[in-house]
């Protein structure tokens, strides 16, 4: 089983990319949602989780915020994270990825695109199943 | 000054990918202009961006419309389709297709930012001076788009 942890201020995103993760994970997967940033380093800290997967785009603390805090953490800077974004120009991905995302993946998010991006996580033993 | 011929073919081209990648929709042009009365039943979301230029992008649709995609895209039944899913939806459809117009105009080197889509219903402005207005078919249903250049860069 993997722990993964979305973040997204719209419950309807962050019900489409949970359908996505159903739909496509190769293991079963316990799904906490956040719809902050701040709310989701509250929930990371009540459980650490296997995988992150968060908006970039939020009001208050945003996606790129919570990547900084997460990998800065001493508790949660191991776990993987994916970022999801609308801005899909290379220069910011190249930005994202140097501050610790594993994966930014472009909006929209669809089943193929997500289930892949997991498995290389996995393949490339950054994700542990 | 935006200029209406370079950048329309780059909004179609982000509109069909976002509706097409979204929600498996075809997009066409269309002559066809909205009165008053027929934008009065749409919903709009606003969004700002910081580019080439600094503007904002509104998108404007119809609840029939949204509702399709919720049933198709999230497989909700009607009763599930609450009005909020249906402004998460607009605004997500809003973030991805300026996302992808952005990713067009702007240099692979650089960077922009873009705003929260803001849900508008009821208060549009009819003044279009400085605005490109576009019109456009998501299957059956009319859509607009307006694209407004707030502050213009050297």
């Amino acid at each position: 089983m993997i722990n993964v942890v979305i973040v997204d201020d719209s419950g309807t995103a962050r019900m489409m990319i949970r359908k996505c993760i159903e739909i496509t994970a190769p293991v079963e997967v316990d799904v906490r949602e956040a719809s902050s940033g701040d709310e989701a380093l509250k929930v990371m800290k009540e459980k650490v989780p296997d995988l992150l997967i968060s908006d970039l785009n939020m009001p208050g603390m945003d996606g790129e915020k919570l990547l900084k805090f997460t990998k800065a953490s001493l508790k949660l800077n191991e776990v993987p994270v994916i970022i999801i974004s609308s801005a899909g120009n290379p220069k910011r991905k190249e930005e994202l990825l140097s501050f610790g995302a594993e994966t930014v993946l472009q909006k929209p998010i669809t089943p193929p695109v997500l289930g892949e991006a997991i498995n290389d996580l996995i393949t490339n033993g950054v994700l542990n199943v | 000054m935006i200029n209406l011929k370079e950048m329309e073919p780059l909004i179609f081209d982000a509109l069909s990918d976002a509706f097409e990648n979204m929600a498996f929709m075809e997009v066409n042009r269309t002559e066809n202009v909205l009165t008053e009365a027929e934008l009065a039943k749409y919903i709009c979301s606003s969004l700002t961006f910081n580019a080439t230029f600094e503007g904002v992008i509104l998108l404007y649709l119809t609840y029939d419309l949204l509702a399709q995609i919720a049933e198709d895209l999230y497989s909700l039944d009607a009763s599930e389709i609450t009005e909020q899913v249906e402004h998460d939806i607009l605004g997500e459809i809003n973030n991805t297709f300026v996302g992808e117009y952005l990713s067009k105009i702007v240099p692979e080197n650089e960077t922009f930012t873009m705003g929260l889509p803001e849900v508008k219903k009821n208060d549009f402005s009819q003044d279009d001076d400085g605005k490109i207005i576009l019109h456009y078919l998501v299957e059956e249903w009319q859509i607009r788009v307006e694209l407004i250049e707030t502050v213009q860069k050297n």
